[in-house]
């Protein structure tokens, strides 16, 4: 026996389930496909940098251009060549088809958390209801995880009830001249922008205000976020690894891409390539937590009666630009770039929500909006760079009902991902666009028309629900330890067995439910 | 030489002549002839091959030695069942030979000269005559070849040319009236080299159209543009490119940009095996802002790669301290009203632009409802 438990993914659900069953002294082995990740970073804030620094081409472009080959990739922070092999992939290695589907996976020990939007939040206990266990079961460990990763935001505001983090927050990172102003305006026709469906408050976010740890440090407003913080105040699960692995009962083998698992009578095995070949590892048990995509597939590869097609659920997502006319003429300055203000947006149900959130644009490169604005080049950059200053960046997730993406296997054995949204929500996001419009001019802020774009299904990465928790499980579904019924001794603990995908941030309460189950493993061990 | 002993190894399966007589003053040109004989009949006796490179020159009077010693010796050749090669005029690569004398001329002289009637030439590059050379090597299929450009050019366009691409430099024109150029240097028998010179420029003068053979244009031996040839390297995408980056630059930077920015510009072209899409144009040169309503009016597969290489040059030139001020500009203050105004005409300028390609559209639907 090659180990107790063999787990398979280093991201977020893979170190949360790991810390329990470590610390009860089991062996563990973790799998991943990824190879070790280090950053370059600077300690110097981005727009001094970018005033004074003569290689900055090193670091916006990359050596090898890599950011400018990666053009159409989804995001600003996806082209950042630092996060190289953070977002990858190679279709062909993984022999992956896509059609209207936006897809990543990564190469990179931590995995996606490497390069995340830090945002948190707990599901409240409405929206457990679909869960297959009692609300109280998860706490604990929504807990141990926050206080685990490090997360910012507490305030009494108006998102407390929706974030429910606070008592495991510290407090917020400093706000930025314009999302205060935002927020000033907020408090003064609070009522009205109620009304219409929109509550605002801080951001909680995995970013930390007050040192965690003697490796992590405090965020100081550098604006490097989306280039790679030096203080290590973004949580990743990279730093989570590099604890986990000061366990002698604990195992990491990177560059292990692993294709099925076998169940045995006594024991599992699961099968893959690394550097040196074909592997074979035997454990009582397997765990993956290799990421919606991949652990998917990995079961569909390994299940006997094989089941042709999943359901994968993502959040619809849209980004939009908005402008304050008040700060026209403003200075850039260096700030933290993930999210400040986080806000609701009730939906035309009235009942489902939209969330989002504001970033400061001083530490983005004017290129990515000139990418988005219908002006030749030149014209473009004559008029959006003196008026970017004065302007935030937004996003809006609505909830995974909207999203009908389908996961199939070919005949050719390649695993092909057809994307879509539901056919009522165009119509709800150009409702919820008027509605943000309204309510952001009542704080002083436009929302620049042309500028809301829906992203492509997928876009969004919150990939989730191909084999949800249920109470009586059928075919790939599992149970409430995410135990798969095709496949003994295996569980499953990422985002794929999520019963529901609201438009929260879902990676707290994919590493909250890794965590859980960790601890029923770990304390039911056979 | 004729008392030489010359032997060939048994093994050499080509020979290829390149040596040529162009001194006009040397003598002993029956010795030269000899020697030439001796050379064919070790080729015949070993089995080699043997390929002799002319001239152009032998189509025309043949009243240079040069050209009488290249027909006597195409003869000895043909008639032993060898590979006669005729080239045009031979430039590019090293400056040397006539090319290298014309190229050295203009980087010492103050002034370019211009001939009317300008001389019409069939040039070909160095590179392309060794592709020639190497083909018929392997392809051994004896006989009189021609290689040299289907279209002449005029020699004044050749040498404005070299002055441009090896050059470089402001040259005064000086103009020459071609007939007063042709007899003067015969008064000059004395000196040798003048004399040369001027019986050089007769027969360059009195240069009749050569046809290129059918299987080098099928070959694709000729498709080299003078730009490219020009190019120390043979090929010009370099400089088009450089070309491209400095224009893309200026349109986009309303001012030149720098070198950095330009050599980034390039690499990520050349790493992405991309050629230059723009070519060179004074009125784009003069007016950058004219690429505007060009990436507008653009359609299609070369639309979307200009669009690409433009938004490349503002991701490139953006990463740069030397744009700081393009890409986060000072607003503050009174430079408020600057920024507007900036704004402002940006905003018009893009009306127009957009009346353009309207205008484009509308047409191309009035085309397509005919």
């Amino acid at each position: 026996m090659d180990a107790d438990i063999i787990v398979v993914g280093s991201g977020p659900a893979g170190v949360s389930v790991s810390y329990p069953l470590v610390e009860a002294g089991l062996k563990v082995l973790m799998l991943d496909s990824g190879r070790n990740f280090q950053p370059k970073t600077s300690h110097i804030p981005y727009i001094e940098r970018r005033a004074n620094d003569c290689g900055q081409h090193k670091w916006i472009l990359g050596e090898n251009f890599y950011s400018l080959k990666n053009s159409k990739l989804a995001s600003p922070k996806m082209r950042v060549p630092n996060y190289e092999d953070v977002f990858k992939l190679n279709s062909i290695e993984d022999n992956l088809i896509t059609e209207n589907f936006y897809v990543t996976t990564s190469k990179a020990l931590g995995g996606l958390s490497n390069a995340w939007g830090c945002g948190v939040a707990m599901l409240s206990r409405e929206e457990f209801s679909s869960y297959p266990f009692h609300y109280d079961e998860i706490l604990e460990s929504y807990e141990a995880v926050s206080r685990r990763i490090g997360i910012s935001g507490a305030i009494n505001d108006d998102m407390s009830n929706y974030f429910l983090l606070d008592q495991y927050s510290q407090l917020p990172i400093a706000l930025g001249e314009m999302q205060k102003k935002i927020y000033e305006k907020y408090i003064s026709y609070k009522l009205k922008i109620n009304k219409n469906g929109m509550r605002i408050g801080r951001s909680r976010v995995a970013a930390i205000s007050s040192p965690l740890s003697e490796s992590r440090s405090e965020c100081n407003s550098c604006g490097n976020c989306l280039w790679g913080c030096s203080r290590r105040s973004l949580y990743s699960a990279a730093y989570d690894l590099e604890n986990l692995i000061k366990f002698p009962n604990f195992r990491l083998l990177s560059h292990s891409n692993v294709k099925s698992v076998i169940s045995q009578e006594k024991f599992s095995e699961v099968q893959g390539v690394g550097i040196s070949g074909e592997f074979r590892y035997k454990s009582l048990r397997v765990v993956l937590a290799a990421g919606t995509l991949s652990s998917t597939k990995i079961m569909l590869n390994s299940v006997e009666n094989k089941v042709q097609r999943v359901s994968l659920k993502t959040s619809p997502s849209a980004g939009y630009l908005l402008w304050l006319p008040k700060f026209f003429g403003r200075s850039r300055s260096s700030e933290f770039s993930l999210g400040q203000l986080s806000f609701v947006q009730s939906l035309s149900d009235e009942i489902g929500h939209g969330f989002g959130s504001l970033f400061s644009i001083d530490s983005i490169p004017v290129i990515e909006f000139m990418r988005a604005i219908p002006f030749s080049s030149r014209n473009g950059l004559s008029f959006l760079a003196p008026l970017l200053s004065s302007c935030l960046v937004g996003n809006l997730f609505f909830p995974g009902k909207y999203s009908e993406n389908l996961m199939e296997f070919t005949v050719d054995g390649a695993l092909k991902i057809i994307g879509n949204y539901t056919k009522n929500f165009q119509l709800e996001a150009d409702i919820t666009e008027k509605k943000l419009r309204k309510n952001f001019f009542k704080m002083g802020a436009i929302l620049l028309p042309g500028s809301f774009r829906l992203g492509q299904p997928g876009a969004d990465i919150h990939y989730a629900s191909t084999m949800p928790m249920k109470k009586n499980p059928r075919g790939l579904q599992v149970d409430k330890f995410g135990a798969s019924l095709q496949l003994n001794r295996t569980h499953i603990v990422d985002g794929s067995v999520l019963p529901e995908l609201s438009e929260k941030s879902h990676t707290l309460t994919i590493m909250a439910n890794a965590d859980r189950i960790g601890r029923y493993l770990s304390s039911n061990f056979k | 030489m004729s008392d030489c002993k010359f032997i060939l190894p048994d093994d050499i399966e080509v020979v290829i002549h390149l040596a040529a007589k162009n001194q006009e003053s040397l003598e002993k040109e029956d010795e030269e002839i000899i020697g030439f004989r001796r050379l064919v009949d070790e080729c015949n006796r070993v089995g080699a091959l043997i390929i002799y490179v002319s001239s152009q020159t032998v189509l025309g009077p043949l009243i240079s030695k040069y050209a009488k010693s290249k027909a006597t010796f195409e003869n000895i050749v043909i008639s032993s069942n060898g590979i006669v090669l005729r080239l045009g005029q031979v430039y590019g690569g090293i400056e040397k030979g006539l090319f290298g004398s014309i190229v050295n001329f203009l980087k010492i002289s103050p002034v370019m000269p211009q001939f009317f009637p300008s001389p019409q030439i069939q040039p070909v590059h160095v590179d392309d005559v060794v592709s020639a050379l190497l083909f018929l090597s392997a392809q051994k299929s004896t006989g009189l070849y021609q290689l040299a450009n289907p279209i002449p050019i005029s020699f004044n366009k050749f040498l404005k040319l070299i002055k441009n691409h090896r050059v470089g430099e402001f040259r005064i024109i000086l103009p020459i009236l071609t007939v007063f150029l042709t007899y003067p240097f015969s008064l000059f028998k004395s000196n040798s080299n003048i004399n040369n010179i001027g019986i050089r420029f007769k027969t360059l003068v009195s240069l009749p159209y050569m046809k290129p053979s059918a299987i080098f244009i099928k070959k694709n031996f000729l498709v080299r543009t003078l730009e490219d040839g020009m190019s120390k390297t043979g090929s010009a995408k370099l400089r088009r490119l450089i070309y491209e980056g400095s224009l893309i630059g200026k349109y986009l930077l309303c001012s030149d940009p720098s070198i950095g920015i330009i050599k980034r510009y390039v690499r990520y072209q050349v790493v992405s095996n991309k050629f230059a899409l723009i070519n060179r144009s004074y009125i784009l040169w003069k007016f950058p802002a004219l690429l505007g309503p060009y990436q507008a009016i653009l359609s299609g597969k070369e639309g979307r790669e200009f669009r690409h290489k433009i938004e490349s040059m503002g991701a490139i030139a953006e990463a740069s301290i030397d744009t700081y001020h393009r890409y986060i500009p000072d607003c503050s203050g009174y430079k408020i009203i600057l920024c507007v105004l900036k704004m402002l005409l940006a905003l018009i300028s893009e009306f127009i632009i957009k009346t353009i390609s309207a205008f484009k559209l509308l047409m191309s639907y009035c085309k397509f409802g005919r």
